[in-house]
């Protein structure tokens, strides 16, 4: 190059952003991570609503797809699901309290309580859930 | 004598179109921080070194750069840390550079200003009826977000600001924040068109690096989600409510 | 304060903050009960058996819920995987990629909307 007769913006050097830039650092890699679990959250919404479609078209067909849910490779794929989900749960409830600023009159609530009533709202909700779930 | 190991990954346009290391072995002391090792170099090794600098005690900004692949301050980073080890040396991430350690800060100068970082008031109070009053609870509100230095680290850690350069960016915004929160302001809306545009708030994916790197843990991340979350609120508000202020 | 902003970004963002806020809360439980615990043989199938599940969903209440237990995380992982497709370089097929995903997410809603609320 000509320095002499470049304008000044064509002599910067422009850095190229790699392909591979969430596996350069940890953070970057675990953020990956953290948006993929959406994958599986999705895909669970999905199977849900085969379930349903497959319970509009009749007991048999719905036996078939309660069969599928049975099978080994069901058992890999709930398992790494419920992985992510869990996964999802925690990075969420984690970064609540940097998001929700509860204020009583002019205080601000420390950013630890709000996640730990956080954690306990997600036990009790857990609870119940299970039990309206099981029990009939 | 103690010596350590200081690579910098070097840039001159007179030379070549490319980039190239140069290492330098130096005196090293405890107490030296990366700075001192490049001002070393530049004064007694190497006077074509070039590398922003001033204050030297971690409140101007000029001195962010990459050290061991990591944005930090220069003037705040002690060698003790890498030593014995080699310490690595780069320009800040995500910026054109013009030389060697020198980016090119226009694109971030631009967003500062875009964001109207001054308190703008519908009627301006005249000069008799004395000075805004504000209270340490309304202080607190914003504080954090005005210890902005400008060092622009967050935008070297923000992989969305790495990928295109048309987002707003962590600094911009956080300093957008503050002025929305100090209860002198009545600019809000003047600054939610802003923030509120494509190229803002919602480009940004809350990777949260931003935060961690903020050598002044002004926390821009934060600042980011809870305007998404007050936009968000206003958004479907204002379906409800279309006209007027509330 | 009156606001006019000019994208639909808050649209996408509230439904991917709804469907994040559900899914954490609500998901664990279901993969489990649901999931894992029907496909180990922990839970009875009975949980899932046909006849609980047509007297379950004549329930409107149950509806909605089941509703939004598949819609709401569809949005949330349209609007995740929009960026992370955008991380990974389809930045110049952004167009392309945002309809594909929301498009997705709209077409699960409304076969959940049909299913939920007209046959059952």
């Amino acid at each position: 190059m000509n320095p002499q007769n470049s304008r000044p913006e064509d002599l910067l050097y422009r850095p190229h952003m790699s392909f591979w830039w969430w596996l350069q650092k940890r953070n970057y890699f675990l953020f990956m991570v953290r948006e993929l679990s959406a994958v599986f959250v999705g895909l669970f919404a999905l199977i849900s609503l085969v379930g349903v479609y497959r319970l509009s078209q009749g007991e048999d067909t719905y036996q078939l797809y309660l069969s599928a849910l049975q099978t080994p490779a069901a058992r890999v794929l709930f398992v790494v699901i419920l992985l992510f989900s869990l996964y999802h749960t925690l990075t969420w409830i984690h970064l609540t309290p940097m998001i929700m600023v509860m204020r009583i009159g002019s205080k601000t609530v420390p950013p630890i309580l709000v996640l730990i009533a956080s954690y306990l709202a997600w036990m009790v909700i857990s609870l119940i859930l299970f039990y309206l779930l099981m029990v009939d | 004598m103690s010596t350590i190991k200081i690579t910098v990954n070097r840039y001159n346009p007179e030379k070549s179109s490319e980039r190239y290391t140069q290492s330098y072995t130096i005196p090293y002391k405890e107490d030296m921080v990366v700075l001192d090792a490049l001002n070393y170099i530049k004064n007694h090794v190497d006077g074509t070194l070039t590398h922003r600098w001033s204050c030297r005690m971690g409140v101007c900004g000029s001195c962010g750069m990459m050290i061991n692949g990591d944005p930090k301050l220069s003037c705040a980073t002690f060698l003790r840390d890498y030593y014995p080890g080699e310490v690595q040396v780069d320009a800040l991430a995500h910026f054109p550079v013009i030389r060697d350690l020198v980016i090119d800060m226009s694109d971030f100068m631009d967003k500062l200003v875009e964001i109207k970082p001054w308190i703008i008031r519908s009627e301006e109070k005249p000069l008799e009826e004395g000075e805004y009053l504000q209270s340490p609870d309304e202080l607190n509100l914003y504080r954090q977000f005005s210890m902005c230095i400008n060092c622009m680290i967050c935008y070297s850690a923000c992989p969305v600001y790495g990928h295109d350069q048309s987002f707003l960016g962590p600094a911009a915004i956080a300093l957008a924040h503050r002025y929305n929160m100090d209860s002198r302001d009545e600019g809000q809306d003047q600054r939610a068109e802003i923030i509120g545009s494509h190229e803002g708030i919602w480009g940004c994916t809350f990777v949260g690096e931003c935060t961690r790197v903020c050598p002044k843990h002004v926390d821009p991340a934060a600042a980011i989600q809870r305007s998404k979350v007050q936009l968000t609120k206003e958004y479907f508000l204002s379906w409800i409510w279309p006209r007027g202020k509330r | 304060m009156a606001v006019r902003v000019k994208t639909i970004d808050p649209i996408w963002w509230g439904l991917f903050s709804a469907g994040g806020t559900l899914a954490a809360f609500l998901l664990p439980v279901h993969v489990i009960v649901t999931g894992v615990g029907i496909a180990f043989g922990w839970v009875s199938p009975q949980v899932l058996s046909y006849p609980r599940m047509i007297a379950l969903l004549e329930n409107p209440l149950l509806q909605i819920y089941l509703f939004l237990l598949i819609s709401l995380p569809l949005f949330h992982w349209a609007h995740r995987f929009r960026f992370v497709l955008m991380d990974l370089g389809l930045r110049n097929l952004k167009t392309p990629v945002a309809v594909l995903c929301y498009g997705v997410a709209m077409v699960g809603t409304l076969l959940a909307a049909l299913l939920l609320f007209l046959f059952f």
